[in-house]
């Protein structure tokens, strides 16, 4: 299925771990022109190790985009990190991830480093993992209103405190599928947001792709907006030139 | 290739909106090639499980690729004993025990527990979804309690605490319907074995086609992925 999947995770997770071999195996298994990978070894503390880990990674492998993880604990390190990498194409924009970090999005320090991250005029991805988070990420985008947020995992079981975060924050993105295969999720989304705020993430290793796919190809909504999902829409807002001439 | 859905539901759902009527259930099952799926009626989950079950039997027998699953809850205790007998009586022969919504922990500590799965020897296959209970999930002594095929629902944290079981207990089987964590179904084929994993998917509560692909995108030998599709549960069921 051409397209792009914005989210897959170098490093170990419970049950598997992926290096460059199999992330390139799972985007061509899945047939991704693009994916977009963030460091799980940056994500769980080592920022620095991590991040310059995913760069080789980035370096061997065309169809590789990455994600700077940045962390509000470490604001200096984290200032550096966006420095080093993204002004470069091959990285799409810095992660933070609350539940990693024990950093909640409404603390002092995450304003800090976002504040910090502005002037990259990149995409910020942050893991949403419930309605708290949800909530929070709201004030965020409205108090940032030029960056375009996207919720990794949409929520999770709280998927509709986060689609209506997102109704009322127009600055923020849905990534719903590794967030759970709630039957209904992605129509009541469409309906709600219309079809140009949500991009496709499987998570993988951290979820099997399959499960997100399965989602995606079962929703009852058409296929233009499936495309806009995978295509259209991270083209537009990666700034991409398009999947097929950036592979 | 056939599928066997050992995970489904009928009728309402409290904590969200979503369509869960045989009609819904049957044009997810036709869309994705599901032959047989084993159905619990919410209702028997939630409000009484007697009432519940009558009409999960009046369902299955108007339809036929369904298959009745019937909810036994302990504390009902001791007319879940009766309830089992009725069940029997009538053919059933698939059992579902929901520990997190009647708020039991799985364990041999619970007298009421250890009387219904003496009292279900009789059956063939016996479900129980553990997903979200505090940890651990299951308790060591329960193991040498179940009287048939146990297949656990776990998520990819809970699936340890089940593959342990599994090496000590013969009827410690593992559904997939939650196996959606990166190389899950791989470990529990590995650990458990192949031939002790069933497929299941929630539908039409969770989506089936996401249940589908990731037993599809495991990184599985065919004859395995067979096996867990179909060939587990109807050598189970007989």
């Amino acid at each position: 299925m051409p397209g792009v999947d914005i989210l897959m995770e170098l490093g170990a997770s419970n049950w598997t771990s992926t290096d460059a071999a199999k992330l390139q195996h799972a985007q061509q298994r899945a047939r991704f022109d693009v994916v977009g990978v963030a460091s799980r070894r940056a994500l769980t503390g080592d920022l620095a190790g991590g991040n310059a880990e995913l760069k080789i990674t980035l370096d061997t492998c065309p169809q590789l985009r990455g994600w700077a993880v940045i962390n509000p604990l470490y604001p200096e390190r984290s200032s550096e990190e966006m420095r080093r990498y993204l002004s470069s194409p091959k990285w799409l924009g810095a992660m933070l991830h609350p539940e990693f970090c024990g950093e909640s999005l409404a603390s002092a320090a995450t304003h800090e480093v976002i504040n910090a991250y502005r002037r990259y005029t990149k995409p910020l991805l942050i893991h949403v993992g419930n309605e708290e988070s949800a909530r929070q990420l709201e004030d965020l985008a409205k108090e940032f209103s030029t960056l375009k947020i996207i919720a990794a995992g949409a929520g999770h079981e709280d998927w509709q405190a986060c689609m209506w975060a997102a109704k009322r924050a127009v600055n923020i993105y849905l990534e719903p599928f590794s967030g759970g295969a709630h039957r209904g999720k992605l129509e009541t989304i469409f309906a709600t947001l219309g079809p140009n705020r949500v991009l496709f993430g499987s998570a993988f290793p951290l979820h099997n792709p399959g499960a997100a796919l399965g989602l995606l190809m079962d929703a009852k909504i058409t296929d233009s907006e499936k495309q806009a999902v995978l295509n259209t829409n991270p083209v537009r807002l990666f700034n991409l030139r398009g999947p097929q001439a950036e592979a | 290739m056939p599928i066997i859905d050992s995970y489904t539901l009928v009728g309402s759902w409290p904590q969200a909106e979503v369509d869960l009527s045989v009609e819904a259930l049957a044009a997810g099952m036709t869309a994705r090639g599901v032959a047989q799926s084993l159905v619990t009626y919410t209702g028997a989950i939630f409000y009484n499980a007697s009432l519940g079950n009558t009409q999960v039997m009046h369902l299955a027998s108007q339809h036929q690729p369904l298959t009745a699953v019937a909810v036994i809850n302990p504390f009902d205790y001791p007319a879940c004993l009766d309830e089992i007998n009725r069940c029997l009586d009538r053919g059933v022969r698939v059992f579902r025990l929901c520990p997190r919504e009647h708020g039991y922990p799985f364990s041999g500590s619970v007298g009421p527990l250890r009387e219904v799965l003496r009292r279900l020897e009789h059956a063939r296959l016996l479900l129980v979804d553990v997903v979200g209970l505090p940890t651990p999930v299951i308790t060591a002594d329960i193991e040498e309690l179940l009287p048939c095929a146990t297949a656990f629902t776990v998520d990819g944290t809970e699936l340890s605490t089940i593959l342990c079981a599994a090496k000590n207990g013969r009827h410690v089987w593992v559904e997939t319907s939650r196996l959606d964590a990166g190389g899950a179904i791989e470990a529990a084929v590995k650990h458990a074995g192949p031939d002790r994993v069933i497929f299941g998917s929630g539908s039409p509560l969770r989506s089936l086609g996401s249940a589908v692909m990731s037993l599809q995108y495991a990184e599985l030998s065919d004859a395995d992925r067979l096996s867990i599709f179909e060939g587990n549960v109807q050598r189970l069921l007989g």
